[in-house]
């Protein structure tokens, strides 16, 4: 993998945009039933979610934490103060 | 698809396939956010059996049956009498979050207008003068417009009752098929409040954004409301049939272009009036199907000035099929045909009612 300097909030976007697109394939691959489940959600949230483009980075942690996409509690270490 | 809307459909020969698709998934979508309300109110009441004096109410697209995906919708939490234990506003507050959450929504906007806490009586209590104010006034006419009960043991029915018979205080013991002009004028208020309050925001925000997506939605959704809320307070007069509170009731609980739509009746299927009317429901329609496209909705949202000069396409076809819709309505609510029993004209009681 190339790495590259970039203003941090590219670097973020860019992070919630990958695991966006992840995120969606795992969901469209599997069952609605299950997947709703998993997140947390109604059937009509799995579908909503399908729907909205540019997730928050917070939601896209989570989701894909969620979905398996990222190690156990990767969301809330990302997320929480490094102080 | 309300029934009103499926008989329109047959009767006026209008495809309406992407308003029963948004019809369906506004169905669901409802069914899941009061699931998720009763639930959460269920574990943090330790059982939800009886009302606690306030009820969740939901407006905007999840309560016109408009819904497209991703739409969210925006709440009130209303208090119906004295709450002993203040922690339990929180809790329904939080409900109302949760709903949304599940569904995978936005919460309301910063304006204070959704997402807090009003009291009943008020809604009743305060139209016209001083204290009535821009959002009390919203949200009244929100409640007979376009909104949804969330929580079990809701006295939802009841708040919508006593709000029309405030309105119909003064006919009290002397009912008749009549336009009940306070509540139509409230309406009218209501609807040149949202007009000039876009013109207002507008010179607000000197440079403001997602312009195109306000001014279609002023001037389609907000419009055919407006125009379906109109129909419903004609139709005592052209079905001849007195103007009560339980008639009104059922007006209301109709979503706006089912209000509307109800006309079909009424008219000749292949007369200038029912053309009108299956304009209005094919423009709707169409609106509806381009909601559902995000191409469309990114193009729409990407206009910050509905005046620039270099528009894109969408947004320019879009612009002209509001000015479509405009037409038709004109020539719906100016047809001289001769309806239901009464035989009066839609242009009678536009002349008299919408004027002067």
């Amino acid at each position: 993998m190339t790495a590259f300097l970039t203003e941090p909030g590219h670097i973020e976007r860019d992070l919630a945009e990958r695991l966006e697109k992840r995120a969606k394939e795992i969901i469209q691959q599997r069952d609605r039933r299950e997947i709703a489940e998993k997140l947390g959600l109604a059937p009509s949230g799995v579908e909503a979610l399908l729907w909205q483009d540019h997730w928050s980075i917070e939601r896209a942690l989570r989701v894909a934490e969620a979905l398996g996409a990222l190690h156990d509690n990767a969301a809330e270490i990302l997320t929480s103060d490094v102080a | 698809m309300h029934p009103v809307l499926v008989e329109a459909q047959t009767r006026l020969d209008v495809d309406l396939a992407n308003l029963a698709s948004a019809a369906a998934r506004t169905q669901q979508t409802l069914a899941d956010a009061r699931a998720e309300v009763d639930r959460y109110l269920d574990e943090e009441l330790g059982g939800f059996t009886t009302s606690q004096g306030l009820d969740i109410v939901a407006f905007g697209s999840m309560a016109r049956d408009e819904m497209a995906p991703g739409s969210d919708f925006d709440y009130l939490v209303v208090a119906n009498e004295i709450v002993p234990n203040p922690s339990i506003i929180q809790t329904f507050r939080k409900a109302a979050r949760s709903a949304l959450n599940t569904i995978a929504a936005a919460e309301p906007g910063a304006s204070n207008l959704f997402g807090v806490v009003v009291g009943a009586p008020d809604m009743v209590n305060q139209i016209g003068l001083d204290e009535d104010t821009n959002k009390s006034l919203s949200r009244r006419i929100l409640v007979l417009q376009e909104s949804e009960w969330l929580n079990k043991h809701s006295r939802y029915e009841a708040l919508v009752s006593s709000i029309l018979s405030r309105y119909l205080y003064d006919y009290a013991g002397a009912d008749e098929p009549r336009v009940p002009r306070f509540l139509f004028n409230d309406m009218v208020r209501f609807w040149r409040t949202i007009a000039v309050d876009y013109q207002a925001k507008r010179w607000q925000e000197i440079e403001g954004q997602k312009w195109g997506l306000r001014y279609v939605k002023v001037r389609t959704s907000r419009k055919w409301t407006f125009a379906g809320s109109i129909m419903s307070l004609f139709m005592p007069v052209i079905e001849q049939k007195n103007t009560t509170r339980a008639y009104l009731m059922k007006q209301f609980a109709m979503p706006p272009l089912a209000r509307l739509a109800q006309l079909h009746q009424y008219v000749n299927p292949k007369g200038a009036t029912a053309d009108a009317l299956r304009d209005v429901l094919a423009i709707a329609d169409q609106f509806q199907g381009w909601q559902e496209n995000k191409a469309w909705r990114s193009a729409i949202k990407g206009v910050d000035n509905p005046g620039a000069a270099d528009l894109p396409d969408e947004f320019i076809a879009a612009r002209d099929r509001t000015m479509d819709l405009q037409n038709a309505l004109e020539e719906l609510f100016m047809s001289t045909e001769p309806l239901g029993p009464s035989k009066v004209t839609l242009q009678a009681l536009t002349r008299k009612y919408l004027t002067f």
